[in-house]
């Protein structure tokens, strides 16, 4: 069980602060439409520290920071490329082909990298729809990367290709003349989508060897999960403490609604799921190794029940909210899609709980 | 270095029969639940393993525990439940009573007091509720009236676990009727041998008695065996609550022997291999919970080991989580059993235990503060919402009474 160090708390109380101040969710359009990556607030996260936290070597990657900054962002609902970073740093930084100065430009924020192998089912595997082709010029890639984070913005992205019927992974550069974004209308802008085609793409092998490209894929994924777990349980904090104090203000039958039973045992409860999130996360911020057998399972719990409290969270803001809670105007609306978004992506619920029913029955085996 | 836990599994190896120790280790809960249902003849092992200490880890030395740090002891009670080593009974004494015995009473009744708890040879019950005086606990109307150096205890005690074999009572009584409803009360240690306790048992609906009616006429009470000051008995009792509400909040927490009911990874072993895709569902979503229930223990433990403040501001968030629980997990016993359980032959243990839990974890979100009362306290405490209004607050209590009285009158 993690429990946040002194100086871990001080840490996220400062990231607390710049994004307080810095108001990230300003930048979103006042109209439906797509954010425009505020890359000023991005260069001082990486100021902060935060992207050093996994875009490092793996032994100094320091993953259970990195949660406890996903919980702050998610606390925040920030419009920011966080999680895409993450994985791309957590593959590239175990990868052997990874470009040197890579990572310390991903650390600074000055480039910025993002993943295309997140399938149409939002889980990270191997693309079947890309095809890898080498010739004297070097590797060139073709096909359709479906649902890449941040594809709006991104540098580069870590691609899985066919390469002679081999799993193998690439970088490529998403300034290339051969790629196309098509930005997806998405439901949470603060975590936008694009659909990317490549054709003859130049890129740059990083690993050519299907068995550690899997394991590498394994860690991203339970590396992702972890963080998308946190994000959720700093989002579904938030929304209980805007539900508490709307509570406080929202006036009717001539005194403030907080002091109904009917909000107070909804908050209560949301308290619990709140406070209980938080365990499941700090419990794997310490299971997130690479060499743990039980790190797959740990993040699968702990997804299946973040992305279940977030669902009952949000149905419960809304309802303490009332009217208001509908409109655009009220920022509520921004936590509630940015829960459901990180719900179901890297796995639901559902899928989760598979996972960790697999996980029994391999032990009961 | 090696873990308390792991001094502990060792020592039980070594001192528990060859019969107890197979069970636990093969993992056999059937096996070990029938081994621990005589109670007679696992009594004596049970005093051995209390004799070191283990029963109470927290506790220091002197008072017969151990002086582990909470966090130490966490795993000292997950090794204990594993073992069902400990029984509800005991709960109170090592659970709650004992630790408020530390925390108000002088040294030397503590030292009269504590060991025989820790030894498991004394156990206690607390004489709390009373008819008029259930979630509003502090409308107790129990007397107690200073005659020198000791209280003569007048009133109507209800839902006293264990009274038939509780040596001992904490009670909470009115000493001052002057002044408002919290302010006036005062705990008391009333040994139950004494002249005018009468015991009456109330039959639950499992068809056991483990509850009791207690009258107290003309009880007399030694006024060293006061916990506290005299006005300050709503301050210890809420100490005493704040206890028993970790205790009752599962894996880790909960103190030996206190957990109803067969575990989820019983659950898991005998229902998983053969459940439909509704079953799965169910159990990996009942597993989910309580691997929460437990995380949250352990989180707790950990940022008090570490000095923090507590979680949710020390509210029984848990043990709200954990009653509620207790009665999916029980639930689902009985639904996976079928029929056969709900009508067995008379020589089915296995069914009887099944059934018997599922009705026994039934007041667990109404025992130790009802889940509606704990809510309220989250909401107010962890949350700063605000409080319904309570006339009793303010007025003195006989001043309240009356203004009661005159209610009723008015047509």
């Amino acid at each position: 069980m993690m429990v946040p160090s002194p100086e871990q708390r001080d840490y996220i109380d400062a990231l607390d602060t710049l994004l307080t101040r810095a108001d990230p969710l300003q930048a979103l359009p006042d109209e439906p439409g797509d954010r425009v990556l505020d890359r000023g607030l991005w260069r001082e996260l990486a100021d902060t520290g935060a992207l050093a936290l996994l875009a490092a070597p793996p032994a100094e990657q320091d993953v259970a920071t990195a949660l406890l900054v996903s919980e702050c962002l998610g606390r925040h609902v920030a419009p920011l490329p966080y999680l895409s970073t993450v994985l791309a740093a957590t593959l590239l930084a175990r990868l052997p082909g990874t470009p040197a100065g890579l990572l310390d430009e991903m650390a600074a924020g000055t480039r910025l990298a993002t993943v295309g192998m997140i399938g149409v089912d939002g889980l990270l595997h191997p693309g079947a729809d890309v095809r890898a082709t080498r010739s004297d010029a070097g590797w060139r890639l073709t096909g359709r990367l479906p649902f890449v984070p941040d594809g709006d913005a991104a540098d580069l992205a870590v691609v899985v290709a066919d390469a002679d019927e081999r799993p193998a992974a690439f970088l490529v550069d998403l300034g290339d003349p051969g790629v196309v974004r098509h930005p997806l209308v998405c439901l949470d802008q603060t975590r936008p989508f694009a659909a990317v085609t490549l054709d003859q793409v130049a890129a740059t092998p990083v690993s050519t060897d299907p068995e550690e490209l899997a394991a590498t894929l394994a860690a991203a994924r339970a590396i992702g999960v972890g963080i998308l777990a946190a994000d959720l349980a700093g989002t579904i904090r938030a929304m209980l403490d805007m539900s508490v104090a709307y509570a406080k203000t929202r006036v009717q039958f001539g005194r403030a609604i907080a002091g109904r039973q009917a909000i107070k045992h909804k908050c209560a409860s949301m308290l619990i799921l709140v406070e209980s999130a938080r365990s499941a996360v700090y419990h794997l911020a310490d299971q997130l190794g690479d060499a743990n057998p039980e790190r797959d399972y740990w993040a699968s719990l702990a997804k299946a029940f973040c992305a279940e409290a977030a669902a009952t969270c949000a149905t419960e803001a809304m309802q303490i909210h009332g009217g208001i809670g509908f409109t655009w105007e009220h920022r509520l609306h921004r936590y509630v899609k940015r829960a459901t978004l990180a719900a179901g992506l890297l796995g639901d619920a559902d899928h989760h709980h598979e996972a960790v029913l697999a996980h029994l029955e391999a032990q009961h085996a | 270095m090696v873990s308390a836990a792991e001094r502990l599994r060792e020592f039980l190896r070594a001192t528990l029969p060859p019969e107890w120790v197979a069970a636990v280790e093969a993992n056999d809960g059937d096996a070990l639940a029938e081994y621990v249902a005589d109670t007679e003849r696992v009594a004596p092992f049970v005093r051995a393993v209390a004799a070191e200490g283990w029963l109470a880890p927290e506790w220091p030395r002197e008072y017969g525990g151990l002086g582990l740090a909470p966090d130490e002891a966490v795993g000292v009670r997950r090794e204990l439940a594993r073992w069902r080593v400990g029984t509800v009974e005991s709960a109170i004494g090592i659970g709650w009573v004992g630790p408020s015995i530390l925390r108000y009473a002088s040294p030397e009744v503590a030292a009269e007091l504590l060991p025989p708890i820790a030894r498991n040879e004394t156990l206690w019950c607390q004489l709390f509720s009373e008819p008029e005086a259930g979630s509003d606990l502090a409308a107790v109307r129990t007397r107690a009236v200073r005659d020198g150096d000791r209280w003569i205890v007048n009133g109507a005690k209800i839902w006293t676990s264990r009274a038939d074999r509780a040596a001992w009572g904490l009670a909470v009584v009115r000493t001052d009727p002057e002044v408002p409803k919290h302010a006036g009360l005062t705990c008391l240690c009333v040994n139950m041998t004494s002249p005018g306790v009468e015991i009456r048992p109330i039959r639950q609906m499992t068809g056991d008695a483990e509850f009791f009616e207690v009258r107290l006429t003309d009880v007399v009470v030694p006024d060293r065996y006061r916990l506290g000051e005299p006005g300050q008995g709503w301050e210890v009792v809420r100490s005493v609550l704040a206890l028993e509400r970790i205790a009752g909040s599962g894996v880790g927490a909960a103190t030996p022997g206190s957990v109803v009911g067969r575990s989820v990874e019983e659950l898991v072993a005998q229902y998983l291999p053969t459940a439909d895709p509704m079953r799965r569902a169910r159990i990996a979503r009942i597993w989910v919970e309580a691997q929460l229930v437990a995380l949250n223990n352990q989180r707790n433990a950990a940022y008090r080991s570490r000095g923090l403040p507590p979680v949710a501001a020390g509210t029984p968030y848990n043990k709200v989580l954990q009653a509620e629980h207790s009665k999916r997990l029980q639930r689902l016993f009985l639904e996976f059993g079928g029929l056969r359980l709900l009508a067995h032959e008379p020589d089915d243990t296995a069914a009887a235990r099944d059934v018997w839990a599922f009705l026994r974890v039934q007041p667990k979100t109404i025992a130790g503060g009802t889940s509606e009362v704990l809510r309220d306290q989250i909401a107010e405490r962890a949350l700063g919402m605000p409080r319904e209004a309570d006339p009793s607050r303010t007025l003195s209590w006989r001043a309240y009474l009356e203004s009661l009285a005159g209610e009723e009158r008015r047509p």
